[in-house]
């Protein structure tokens, strides 16, 4: 939520820290500060705050978020005036019927005459601006007010299009509204409904109706100020897929005590903008007052039990008084012992049981007075099986020239049985039922690469887990590609013996295996859960074998690279590296690989073929960017020595 | 060039789940796993994340469609914290009592629009520790020396509030940046820190779900994503590279 600088400093006493300040310390001790925005015009800042479900009951809103500030900064919160005005005899009070009790524990509703909508004041336009709210009129503008001021929300209907009085009910099946914005909904039944004794005007907690909008020629409103079941809302509002201020609010559950200190500061504007209007009697239906506090009973010692502090009394005392919370202290043999009864504000909702006031109290002495310690555990530990043989697979593996690759667990249709209501892509619905497809496609996506990777064939390997219709397992499956035809021949022999190895390293006998081949290459998968059920737990840690050197992680271009070979005889003495210096010196920026791929010898010569991968990170390479470079490496070598026989 | 009798190379989150498994079993937590296709209970409601809450919200969740003979709503796991429940009920089950000391390295999946810096699928680390004696310094400690071996510099850690269902008190986890010590850099994003985790100490809930005995037991929980570490450690500018097969990156580890 965004919350305004001066609108919060008029929930406190003593000015606000500066806005960097506030921003810091909140982000560490309460909510995530997400941005912040600086306005000249209107001298104000606009705090954009993430508030998670545990304080929406009492932080989505300025008074809430200034009262958290005023804990962490030890000052004094200020209280806004409420005039409480004498009922309006001339105004018929409001019957209210609340058939759902439970669904809606509280609503108030009162009629207000004599209104006249129009613009609201500038205070009020001001402030709603200032934290991107568009002002309607001077009615909605004021719940407005009410819901980013007190985080209650509220609603105003036009009297003059209430028939009868108001009834808190569900919704009968099939039964229509029209909300505010225009939207026909048709509702089921399970729906928790303000309506007039003729139909529905309002969606309770989420969504008003058009039925009884208020509009320019309103002369008469009922102000709603009510409280709603958490989860009732939340189904509704998710059912219906209309989230609003007072959706989000309600969904997290609010306390029923804030909508009658919300109503009197409601009525307490209302009269100052419209000092003409005449209010009506109050009708609240609140069935089971909310009047029992919770508490909470601590010791000193549970606490620091519990996060590892040296919190003591005065630390204790200091977080509560800034808190302002109510307390009672009842003996202990020791200080640490003492029990500390707390008493929970209303509001505070996410103070329930010990470890939420052992929270409360942490976060505000502070985490970063917890000293770090460490455990005493008795002895190693120990990878879980699957893991343990896995990596000796792997090092396996990679010892025969295996790479291993991770592939999409997702699935086109025809390559999966399990399949994902809400899917990523429409395109891929299904869990992968084997890693053959997966496989198939790396390799062939490398193959394509297979100059810049500056290997002939490609060997790879994956583990990982496909999904069958009951379950799923890990799996693992090698594939191969020749470079050409000819080379997969060579390949495909000591693919088969790669898999008899693995059995003969783990010790296993045989596993359900798949082979698929084509012309070029071939996918071997293995079942790995059956592969290893018989053997033994792990007994120790078998660590992957890590090359210990830096990695110097390379960016890779999203543009196609560009391939060109310089061959040369040379006399027999030449080094391959006197010939890659004079390439490398000449071939430019754009070679982001350089290396020798080919050597024989005849008579007295030799002859090396280099390659040169030429790719740009900001373009296509057209081939006269390639040929230019190959042909000043090519000039640089006919320079270097006159005995050297480039072939073009 | 390579005539394929070189070595291959790992996946960078495998060698990733290695210095793990290596760091967590030296200090003496054992390595667990779980189904990556979980129930509704153990990934939510034994997690403290009941039904029509919105702290289900925190995680946009891949459903699957209901099976024939199935008799839970199956998802995606969306975080590795399933395995906690899974773990201890297993050990309890067997009578044995905590300390329980495990890290879970596991793959899980999430309905997030992707980009380069968000993937449906992804790694998370996840550790848990209980005990009577377990407190939020040692989580502080423990995350430390996890740090300090996994980016060779010893690094500050700073606890924020916040807020998972699954703990109290809960907390996001930052570590001073290993680049530049604090001052701002590229790495940190001029921040000086770095988000990597969320932890906190279990909730009571949580314990009493897998019928662990809050009254005796308490300990910490952490998770947090691998493939961010692994962004952060080597420089790689984009998750979705992790997962298309691509030897380009692969090669290089």
């Amino acid at each position: 939520m965004k919350y305004s600088y001066t609108w919060l400093q008029e929930h406190l006493a003593q000015p606000l820290p500066s806005v960097e300040e506030l921003a810091r310390t909140i982000t560490i001790k309460a909510f995530e500060v997400e941005g912040m925005e600086k306005f000249a015009a209107t001298n104000d800042t606009v705090l954009d705050i993430k508030v998670l479900p545990d304080r929406a009951h009492d932080a989505l809103a300025h008074r809430g978020m200034a009262r958290e500030i005023a804990a962490l900064f030890g000052s004094k919160r200020k209280e806004r005036e409420i005039k409480a005005c004498e009922a309006d005899k001339t105004v018929a009070p409001v019957r209210v019927d609340v058939d759902e009790r439970v669904l809606c524990p509280r609503y108030i509703g009162v009629r207000v005459d004599g209104v006249e909508i129009m613009q609201s004041p500038e205070w009020l336009q001001t402030k709603l601006a200032s934290i991107g709210q568009r002002s309607i009129n001077n009615i909605v503008d004021l719940t407005n007010f009410i819901l980013f001021d007190l985080g209650q929300p509220m609603h105003a209907f036009d009297a003059a299009k209430v028939v009868g009085g108001i009834t808190v009910r569900l919704a009968k099946t099939g039964e229509q509204m029209t909300t505010l914005d225009g939207k026909a909904l048709t509702l089921d039944g399970t729906e928790l409904v303000i309506a007039d004794d003729e139909g529905v005007l309002a969606l309770a907690g989420v969504k008003g109706g058009k039925k009884a909008e208020v509009d320019s020629t309103t002369t008469a409103i009922i102000f709603e100020c009510a409280n709603f079941d958490a989860t009732a809302t939340r189904k509704t509002s998710t059912k219906h897929n209309i989230k609003t201020d007072a959706s989000k609010r309600y969904e997290n559950g609010m306390t029923s005590e804030l909508t009658g200190e919300a109503i009197m500061l409601a009525l307490t504007e209302l009269h100052n903008i419209l000092p003409a209007a005449k209010i009506g009697a109050l009708t609240d239906v609140y069935s089971k007052p909310e009047n029992e506090k919770q508490h909470i009973s601590i010791t000193i010692r549970e606490i620091n039990h519990l996060l590892g502090t040296v919190i003591g009394k005065e630390e204790m005392t200091d977080v509560l008084q800034r808190l302002a919370f109510e307390y009672k202290k009842d003996a202990g043999a020791t200080e640490i012992e003492e029990t500390y009864t707390v008493v929970v504000p209303v509001e505070r909702l996410d103070l329930r049981i010990k470890e939420d006031l052992i929270e409360e109290i942490g976060r505000h002495y502070g985490y970063d007075k917890i000293t770090s310690t460490l455990p005493q555990l008795e002895k190693k530990g120990l990878p879980n099986k699957r893991l343990y043989y896995a990596n000796k697979v792997r090092n396996f593996l990679i010892e025969r020239g295996f790479s291993e690759v991770y592939t999409y667990a997702f699935a086109v249709p025809g390559e999966g049985d399990v399949e994902v209501i809400n899917s990523v892509g429409k395109d891929r619905p299904f869990m992968r039922r084997s890693l053959v497809s997966g496989i198939e496609r790396a390799l062939l996506a490398n193959f394509y690469n297979a100059p810049f990777l500056e290997i002939a064939d490609i060997k790879i390997f994956e583990l990982g887990n496909v999904f069958e219709q009951k379950g799923e397992h890990c799996s693992l499956a090698l594939g191969a590609m020749g470079g050409t035809k000819k080379r997969w021949k060579t390949l495909e022999a000591e693919f088969g013996h790669v898999y008899e190895e693995l059995l003969l390293l783990l010790g296993t006998k045989t596993s359900t295996q798949s082979t698929t081949r084509n012309e070029q290459s071939g996918v071997i998968e293995i079942d790995f859960d059956t592969l290893i059920a018989s053997l033994p737990e792990a007994e120790s840690c078998e660590d992957i074998a890590s090359q210990q050197q830096e990695i110097a992680y390379r960016s890779l271009s999203t543009y196609p690279f560009i391939v060109r070979d310089i061959a040369l005889w040379v006399p027999k003495e030449t080094t391959a590296e006197e010939i890659e210096a004079i390439i490398r010196a000449n071939a430019g920026e754009l070679a982001q690989k350089i290396y020798l791929f080919d050597t024989f010898e005849k008579d007295d010569k030799k002859s090396f073929a280099f390659r040169m991968v030429l790719q740009s990170f900001d373009r296509t390479l057209t081939d006269d960017e390639a040929n230019a470079a190959y042909d000043r490496v090519v000039d640089a070598l006919r320079t270097a020595n006159s005995g050297w026989e480039v072939r073009v | 060039m390579n005539d394929g009798r070189t070595r291959g190379h790992l996946h960078p989150i495998t060698r990733l789940v290695g210095d793990v498994a290596r760091i967590f079993t030296d200090m003496g937590f054992d390595i667990e796993d779980g189904p990556e296709l979980e129930t509704e209970f153990y990934n939510f409601d034994a997690l403290n994340v009941p039904k029509d809450h919105p702290a289900r919200d925190m995680q946009d969740t891949f459903w699957m469609k209901p099976r024939l003979g199935d008799t839970e709503q199956l998802l995606l796991r969306t975080h590795t914290s399933p395995v906690q429940i899974r773990y201890m009920e297993k050990k309890m089950k067997a009578g044995i009592e905590p300390p329980y000391a495990i890290v879970v390295p596991g793959k899980v999946f999430r309905n997030e629009a992707t980009d380069a810096t968000h993937e449906a699928q992804f790694f998370q680390v996840e550790g848990l520790l209980v005990g009577k004696e377990v407190t939020l310094g040692m989580l502080k400690g423990v995350l430390g020396k996890f740090f300090a071996e996994l980016f060779g510099v010893d690094p500050v850690v700073r606890f924020r509030t916040s807020f998972f269902p699954f703990v109290e008190p809960g907390v996001e986890v930052d570590m001073q940046c290993f680049k530049c010590k604090g001052a701002g850099c590229a790495v940190c994003k001029q921040a000086g820190w770095i988000e990597i985790m969320g932890a906190g100490m279990v909730h009571p809930k949580v314990l009493q779900a897998a019928g662990v005995d809050p009254n005796t037991y308490q300990g910490f929980a952490f998770g947090g994503g691998l493939d961010r570490m692994a962004m952060l450690k080597w420089g790689i500018d984009d998750v979705r590279l992790l997962y298309n097969g691509d030897l380009r990156v692969v090669n290089q580890f």
